[in-house]
């Protein structure tokens, strides 16, 4: 604390205004100082507060004290919650998210690109025209490696013919949705905790926390986000997770007449999906970001990505 | 104790800063917040909320058994009903009637999965619809594809 270079300190109420010979005026007076401090007091509560507020706990596992202390907080307005604790409360019926470990697999040799995938996820979810959770691109490859890729609307209304002067020797369609990697850009740098990626594998965007920053959008190598025209905040593939909690499978899957998407889950014994990834040779997007998607892909080419 | 004022106010504001903390922080975090994660938990409560538009598998069939036996024989099996006739939420809501179940006879819809294209697989059938329709000897419509074929069965 800065004082005056007095023998006797001086009385707190005592302000010097300018300071004479004898106490010459501080660099810095008293209620200068405590109006500073006030203010830098004042700045670091707000940060530390916020901050907590945004980091709290995020190491926290479900095994942990806090965690089963929150789990027994939960209140009965919440029933119908996956979750360890919430599943034991309403017995065997209630899903379980500790044991399902959600996978997607994509056989791009199968689809025909017919869009009806585009249409139930966005009647599934009520996405706004012209925005996507999932789509699906034409890719059109010549001889001579020329790729041209389309994907009109999203490919929800299907796709036409096209005349064009290129000689294609191969094409195939490509489905695309979030990939929902284990090791999540998008949620990581969320500033607000409002991107999370659930306990069954899931990755997620909590609505009602998001401020529509849009740095989970750019983070995503795939494209999977978007910030939503009216609500603005970041929406996503929620992988139909009204539907997995009800035991049904996701609309798009659903949908598909010729099995060119499928989930599965390798929390489950003998799941035909997680068999086809362990046994035979699958593909994922942009394995070199070390993302780990759980999202395969069978009959994938060098062009496609 | 003259001396200790200096002591006191710093301990006062360091006091007063640790209440309004603690008191800002317990306003600052939703209640499920951290439960499992850096993140809200009763989120996850709200997405199950949410109820299904699209109906389970055989679904329809519940109403339809009919139709579903004709669609389960044929070619188009593995075609949900969904795909065609739109979302079951449309239709049924709360196990009752709710409205009309749009039926699209265009051939714009067939084309949907059976125009020819470079980019589908080889195997599945697709056809160019203009000479197909000649190749048939139909005259080209809105609903020349149901002239021939029937859409729960279409090749009989």
């Amino acid at each position: 604390m800065p004082t005056t270079p007095s023998s006797k300190p001086l009385p707190a109420s005592k302000p010097l205004p300018g300071g004479d010979r004898e106490h010459p005026a501080p660099p810095c007076s008293r209620r200068l100082f405590l109006k500073c401090s006030a203010r830098t007091l004042g700045a670091g509560i707000a940060t530390l507060v916020l901050g907590d507020a945004i980091i709290a706990a995020g190491d926290s596992g479900p095994s942990t004290q806090r965690a089963e202390s929150g789990a027994q907080r939960a209140g009965s307005s919440r029933a119908g919650l996956p979750g360890t604790a919430r599943a034991e409360a309403r017995g065997s019926s209630g899903y379980d998210w500790t044991k399902h470990s959600y996978v997607y697999l994509i056989d791009t040799r199968k689809c025909i690109g017919c869009g009806a995938c585009v249409r139930a996820c966005s009647s599934e979810n009520d996405v706004p025209p012209h925005y996507f959770r999932t789509w699906v691109e034409r890719y059109r490859i010549s001889r001579t490696g020329e790729t041209s890729v389309d994907s009109p609307n999203g490919g929800m209304d299907g796709f036409g013919p096209v005349v064009s002067g290129q000689a294609v020797t191969k094409g195939f369609f490509f489905p695309k949705l979030c990939c929902h990697c284990t090791f999540t850009p998008c949620v990581q740098l969320c500033p607000v905790g409002a991107s999370y990626r659930s306990l069954d594998g899931v990755v997620l965007v909590d609505e009602a926390r998001c401020i529509g920053c849009g740095y989970c959008v750019q983070a995503c190598p795939y494209g999977s986000r978007f910030i939503h025209p009216t609500k603005h905040v970041a929406s996503k593939c929620t992988l139909c997770y009204h539907r997995l909690t009800r035991g049904l499978t996701t609309a798009c899957v659903g949908a598909c007449p010729v099995g060119a998407r499928m989930l599965g889950d390798t929390k489950q014994v003998k799941d035909k999906v997680a068999e086809i990834i362990a046994t035979e040779r699958v593909q994922i997007l942009q394995p070199e970001l070390l993302t780990e998607p759980n999202c395969y892909y069978r009959g994938l080419t060098k062009e496609a990505r | 104790m003259e001396h200790a004022k200096h002591i006191i106010r710093a301990v006062l504001l360091i006091v007063i800063g640790l209440l309004v903390f603690v008191v800002g922080r317990h306003f600052a975090i939703p209640e499920s917040f951290g439960m499992y994660g850096s993140y809200r938990f009763d989120s996850v409560a709200e997405f199950t909320s949410d109820a299904p538009v699209h109906g389970a598998p055989g679904a329809c069939a519940a109403c339809h058994d009919e139709e579903a036996e004709t669609l389960s024989g044929g070619k188009h099996s593995t075609v949900s009903c969904e795909v065609c006739h739109g979302p079951l939420g449309a239709h049924v809501r709360d196990n009752d009637w709710f409205a009309e179940m749009p039926v699209r006879r265009s051939h714009a819809l067939c084309a949907l999965c059976h125009e020819r294209l470079a980019a589908r697989p080889k195997e599945f059938p697709q056809v160019v619809l203009s000479d197909h329709v000649a190749d048939g000897g139909a005259e080209m419509s809105e609903s020349v594809c149901s002239e021939c074929h029937h859409a729960h069965n279409p090749i009989e």
